[in-house]
């Protein structure tokens, strides 16, 4: 290593473990407390928290190269897209509306029949009562079966 | 002749390079890029679990619940330990202290093979409960215990497949790790140590760093946010 350039000290390192292991234990207590569906966001901002440590001490980026940086970010906004965009397409088509009432396995929510499909492809910019409409006609279909 | 070939380590300079930070830089951000390709990897074994526990969200509370998690907090805890002590490790390697680098790297070996051990432990306790959803093997999930119908029950083979999935395929990263870090411990043991040859360990060890960064959103994905 070269003189000049700034390096991670054994201290840090040390420090940083024990703000690794002290957040382990928060997250465990947090998760026993009921937080609702606050619980997961919380558990997630936590284990980022943790992210963000290791990859500014243990993984040197604190003092990497802006271009490291850029490698290193590109990696986090692509798997935002991934989750994110996934998780909102899904929600917004009303998929997860069973979200404490899910269906059988092999019956995908939504693709129960073809009227709810064409239902709710028509139903997009229509009127709320056409999505209550293939709900209903997407519950029928169960009972039947 | 020989005796040339061996004071140079691998990872000197190469000749491609104008300079050995022009190369430290290239190998950095190499291995950053490499990285990225394995987060989308694991993001989306996350995406579909996320997925999934939307659709069926009683079936994964419930097969959540039946997960180990102090085995999987202590696990949690080895594996930041072992994150401490490759850091040191890579420490250790760029202040050219050999002893140190070697004492380190046997402890990051130890206690990732304590990482599986638990693991392997965590799976065999599933085995004994039936709960492996693989074809051939009896799948058994007591969904009365958990308020779930015969239907809702047969929807946790999700999860279990899930589970299973991201771990094993965080536990071949693990299993990957090992095998480098052995690579590194012969490379000390038969190279010396010098301030110019570190980076094999600095690359290494944002590989180690990644594979315990899966872990620490593993940890409360499959065992804590569905504690209630």
């Amino acid at each position: 290593m070269s003189e000049h350039q700034p390096h991670v000290t054994v201290k840090q390192y040390y420090g940083v473990f024990v703000a690794l292991m002290v957040l382990l234990v928060v997250t465990i207590l947090l998760a026993m407390v009921h937080l609702g569906a606050l619980n997961t966001p919380v558990a997630m901002t936590v284990a980022t928290i943790k992210t963000v440590l290791v990859m500014t001490y243990f993984m040197h980026l604190r003092y990497a190269a802006r271009l490291v940086w850029l490698f290193a970010g590109a990696g986090a906004v692509w798997m935002a897209m991934l989750v994110g965009g996934t998780l909102n397409d899904y929600e917004s088509r009303g998929w997860f509306t069973g979200r404490l009432g899910s269906v059988p396995v092999g019956e995908f929510q939504g693709v129960g029949t073809s009227e709810a499909i064409q239902l709710r492809s028509g139903s997009m910019p229509a009127a709320p009562g056409a999505l209550d409409a293939a709900e209903s006609v997407h519950r029928e279909g169960r009972t039947k079966d | 002749m020989s005796d040339t070939t061996t004071a140079h380590a691998p990872s000197t300079l190469v000749h491609q390079f104008d300079d050995i930070e022009q190369q430290r830089l290239a190998d950095t951000m190499g291995m950053w890029l490499f990285l990225a390709t394995e987060v989308l990897l694991f993001g989306g074994l996350f995406t579909t679990f996320f997925v999934y526990r939307s659709m069926h969200h009683e079936a994964f509370i419930a097969a959540c619940q039946t997960l180990d998690m102090v085995g999987g907090g202590i696990n949690t805890g080895v594996l930041l330990c072992s994150s401490l002590t490759m850091a040191l490790a890579v420490h250790a390697a760029q202040s050219a202290d050999r002893r140190k680098l070697i004492a380190l790297l046997l402890a990051t070996m130890v206690l990732g093979l304590a990482f599986l051990v638990i693991k392997f432990s965590e799976y065999a306790h599933k085995y004994h409960e039936h709960h492996i959803p693989i074809r051939g093997m009896a799948f058994h999930f007591d969904g009365e215990e958990h308020g779930l119908d015969a239907a809702h029950a047969e929807e946790t083979k999700l999860f279990y497949g899930l589970y299973f999935a991201m771990t094993g395929v965080h536990a071949a990263h693990m299993f990957i790790g090992l095998t480098i870090l052995s690579i590194l411990l012969v490379r000390a043991l038969r190279y010396p140590t010098t301030t110019e040859n570190y980076m094999p360990v600095e690359i290494s060890g944002l590989y180690w760093h990644l594979i315990d960064l899966v872990w620490i959103y593993l940890y409360p994905t499959l065992y804590l946010i569905d504690l209630h």
